[in-house]
Parts: C-alpha cells; sequence; structure tokens
C-alpha cells in the first residue's frame, strides 16, 4: 500500500474529528424552576443538549405604534428536556437594554411573573466557560 | 375606641381626606387602596385593643405582640399616605403656578382610545392561532405589528396573551 493511501484518510479523520481545548468548563443547562418562575441556562449547551426540546433564549423587536413612535418588546424563552417552557415578555427599556447584550454564547436567566408573564429581570453573563471543551466547525 | 386608637384614626381620616380630595387621580386611587388597608388594620387594633381584660385597662392598653407588628403596619402606611399627600399636593401646586403665570395648566396625556376593530381582528386572529396550532413566523409577526398599535392597557393585555399561548405551545417559540 503505497504511504498516500495511508495519509488521505488519516488527514481526513483529523480535519473531520471535533477540536478539544483546554479551559475550564462550566456549562449551564437549561434549567427551568416553575416554583420560582425562573429560567436559566447557556446557548452552547442548549444548543448541543442531546434532547430536542431543549432551548434557550431571547430576543427584541421593534414596531411602527401608529401614532408616530415605536413601539419596543422583548422576550425571553427556555424549553427544558423535561418538556417545561418558560417565557416572559417586556417593554420595560432596562430590561430590553439587557437583552440586546446578549451573546450567542453567552448564559442567560430570566424571570417571570406567574399570571401576566411579563419578565422581572434578566441576567446575561458571557464566560469562556460557557464555551465548552469541545467546539464542532459547522460549514 | 381608646384614646390612642382614636387618636391614630383621627390622624389617619385627616391624611386621608387631604389625599383623597387633594386631587391627582392616580396617587388618588393609590391613596384611596391604602386607605382600605388602614381602614382594615385600624379596626384589626381596635378589636385586640377591645379585649384588654378589665383589670388591665385601668392601667392603659396592653399591646402584645400581635397588636404591635398591626401599630408598625399602620404606622408604616401612614407615613406612605402622607408621603402620598405631599406629592398630590406638589402636583397642585405646579397646577396652581401655573395657572397663575399665564400658561394653562399642564393638560393630562390623552387617553388613546382602543380601535374596536383592530381590537376585534388581533382577538381573532389569536383565537385562529390558538386553533389551528400552526402559525407562520410571518403570520405571528403580523400579529405583533397589529398589537403594537394598541393603547399600552390594550397591548399588554393582548401580548399576555400571546405568551401563555406560547408557554401552552398552541403558538409556536419565538424568533
Amino acid at each position: 500500500m503505497k504511504l498516500k493511501h495511508l495519509i488521505a484518510p488519516l488527514a481526513l479523520g483529523l480535519a473531520i474529528a471535533p477540536m478539544s481545548f483546554a479551559g475550564y468548563v462550566q456549562p449551564a443547562d437549561v434549567m427551568i424552576d416553575l416554583e420560582n418562575n425562573y429560567a436559566q441556562g447557556d446557548l452552547v449547551t442548549a444548543r448541543t443538549a442531546k434532547s430536542d426540546d431543549v432551548y434557550i433564549g431571547c430576543g427584541t423587536r421593534v414596531y411602527e405604534d401608529g401614532v408616530g413612535g415605536i413601539f419596543r418588546t422583548g422576550f425571553c424563552q427556555a424549553g427544558d428536556a423535561d418538556g417545561n417552557i418558560a417565557r416572559c415578555f417586556t417593554t420595560n427599556a432596562g430590561l430590553l437594554d439587557e437583552i440586546s447584550t446578549v451573546a450567542d454564547t453567552g448564559y442567560i436567566a430570566f424571570g417571570f411573573d406567574e399570571n401576566l408573564g411579563s419578565c422581572l429581570y434578566v441576567f446575561n453573563s458571557n464566560q469562556s466557560f460557557y464555551l465548552g471543551k469541545e467546539v464542532k466547525e459547522v460549514k | 375606641m381608646t384614646l390612642k386608637s382614636a387618636h391614630i384614626a383621627t390622624g389617619l381620616h385627616i391624611a386621608i381626606a387631604v389625599a383623597v380630595f387633594g386631587g391627582g387621580f392616580v396617587l388618588g386611587r393609590e391613596v384611596s387602596h391604602l386607605s382600605d388597608e388602614v381602614a382594615d388594620l385600624s379596626f384589626e387594633v381596635e378589636r385586640q385593643l377591645a379585649f384588654v381584660p378589665a383589670g388591665e385597662a385601668a392601667a392603659g392598653p396592653v399591646i402584645t405582640p400581635d397588636t404591635s407588628i398591626l401599630l408598625q403596619k399602620l404606622s408604616a402606611l401612614t407615613q406612605q399616605v402622607s408621603v402620598l399627600s405631599t406629592e398630590i399636593e406638589e402636583l397642585r401646586s405646579v397646577g396652581v403656578s401655573a395657572s397663575a403665570g399665564g400658561s394653562p395648566p399642564p393638560a393630562a396625556a390623552p387617553v388613546r382610545e382602543a380601535d374596536p376593530a383592530l381590537l376585534a381582528d388581533i382577538n381573532n386572529s389569536l383565537f385562529t392561532m390558538i386553533n389551528t396550532g400552526n402559525s407562520s413566523p410571518g403570520e405571528i409577526a403580523a400579529l405583533e405589528s397589529r398589537i403594537a398599535r394598541l393603547p399600552p392597557k390594550e397591548r399588554t393585555e393582548a401580548l399576555v396573551q400571546l405568551n401563555q399561548a406560547i408557554m401552552r405551545r398552541q403558538i409556536p417559540a419565538s424568533n
């Protein structure tokens, strides 16, 4: 067998293998606490979760309000592996600012009013340890 | 009614009267709500003080731990009423000085009325989306853009309904 026949599969294997990194990791699984009306998790851990039900994120919207102004609203939502869903919305400028700074690899936590579903607080945190040891490059 | 409770009640009634009749619709409502709480607490304090044994009554009212807590609450509420009364007075004085200066008093922001047709359309859309359970992102965006055109109160009510529908999985999670 020629050498190039050995090298080619080896190179291909290295190319598609996940890149492993050192460094501290502290993944935050998506967790929904319906007693305390709280949800949390980081986006990378949610995206790579085994369960198809798991997700977490926040978003904002800006609409023309029909009377010459704008209407800003935002929301945070999460689904956990047990099938629970948590979601809140807000029109509070401070909370909207916080939501706007959520990074795609960050950690999110939010609390919500049980009856109204309005957001009571939003946390977000960007830490290297949420990125995980293995980052798969998807093309 | 004991002398002490009568004094408390009289002071509160004066403060509440000033607050309620002093003006300031929103603050007035808040004061009205607080006054109800004060009335309830006053009644409870009086009830507890009325149970003082005859032999001890001569030495003045006995303040039990329960009564003490109620009195503390009463005191806190009285302070709130007092603060609100001051705010109402300040609002009134602003109005008076503006009038005295020749400029018209500050007009209350016009209250936007919800367009009944728009409101019905939004409710109808929500109902349809919930029943079909299969809404596209475009449909949800269109619904939200109509919700944005509602006055604040109705807008919040619609957002509450939308949020609840998503929580119940009747409408897909937002993008």
